[in-house]
């Protein structure tokens, strides 16, 4: 009876803990249902960085930069910055850090669904893996991956390096881990990519996770 | 496992030691004023529970960012103060025997770091 009565405390106490906050304004109030608070909604590259473990890539010339879309595609494309941001596509979406903050942008950049369109995916494709140039990656389902964007823009503003210049991935809905920075690579797959759930943890090991050109 | 006491031994013994290992007289301490909230060994197993969920579900909220998925963050939210409910009743019980020294065992110092690691956990 009273281990009930511990279970139905506890799940008892946190919405009430929650209208509490609510009803004095406190701080905790303010924080997204994961926890995160705001940081620098609608101001540009002013929100935080952050790296899941600690790549240091060297600053990349968008000039000479190129995106590399292969795998399960009928069209290998190559593509080059400026084709990239000519798409012009904007999505509003909240990037939700692990580390505990979230901000939401206006990004601008290239719809992938787009991209992929053009690559022509192969009928059996089903996930998306976006592969950064430090080596770290991060996949998607393919019908998921259709609906991110390919940032080069937060607002008005260029990507900063720090957030993953010149492109990185806006998934909604997805931690902020899971929108790689720096992509160089966009391999579609037939098969789940358990690879990377090593991969995020050495990219930092790489000779570009680590700063060396 | 007990160990043969001479009787010089027990004339020196404080009044709270027993002959009993030290282990199995601290499970038959005076229960605090009010009693347990819950039986020693249910607090104890509630504790790993509480502590198993909010692991498991804090793992789960790492890879959880849309709005439908809040059930994972209100049962970690939820496992964390359940943590900090059995806290409460487990230190009731262990804490006159941690700030004893005479009292302590082997098993002390894991228990301890254990409670430390729970409290931090919650308070996250």
């Amino acid at each position: 009876m009273r281990f009930s009565a511990l279970l139905a405390a506890g799940a008892a106490l946190w919405p009430a803990q929650q209208g509490l906050e609510r009803v004095l304004a406190l701080p905790g109030a303010r924080r997204r249902f994961t926890g995160s608070r705001e940081a620098g909604s609608y101001a540009g590259n002013a929100f935080p960085t952050s790296s899941w473990v600690a790549d240091q890539p060297l600053p990349l010339d968008p000039i000479a930069w190129q995106l590399t879309v292969d795998g399960a595609v009928a069209t290998v494309l190559t593509l080059r910055y400026a084709e990239i941001a000519a798409f012009a596509d904007e999505l509003e979406a909240t990037l939700d850090c692990t580390g505990g903050f979230y901000s939401t942008q206006r990004w601008r950049g290239a719809r992938i669904g787009r991209i992929l369109e053009r690559a022509h995916v192969l009928s059996d494709a089903q996930w998306v893996s976006f592969i950064s140039v430090t080596g770290y990656r991060w996949s998607l389902p393919l019908a998921e991956a259709s609906a991110a964007l390919l940032a080069t823009h937060a607002g008005d503003e260029l990507l900063s390096h720090d957030h993953g210049a010149p492109l990185r991935l806006v998934a909604p809905g997805r931690r902020g881990f899971e929108w790689v920075k720096w992509l160089a690579r966009i391999e579609v797959r037939t098969t789940p990519d358990f690879g990377e759930l090593v991969a995020i943890h050495t990219s930092w090991l790489t000779p570009a996770g680590r700063g060396q050109p | 496992m007990t160990r043969s006491v001479s009787s010089a031994d027990r004339s020196r013994r404080r009044p709270h030691e027993t002959d009993m290992p030290t282990s199995a007289a601290n499970s038959r301490a005076k229960p605090p004023r009010g009693g347990y909230f819950l039986p020693p060994r249910l607090t104890d197993w509630s504790l790993a529970l509480a502590g198993a969920a909010a692991l498991v579900s804090g793992l789960i909220s790492l890879v959880s960012g849309h709005a439908d998925q809040w059930l994972v963050f209100a049962l970690h939210g939820a496992a964390g103060l359940w943590l900090l409910i059995l806290l409460w009743d487990k230190l009731r019980r262990v804490l006159p025997r941690v700030v004893r020294p005479s009292l302590w065992d082997r098993h002390t110092v894991l228990g301890v770091v254990a409670i430390l690691m729970v409290a931090r956990a919650s308070a996250c």
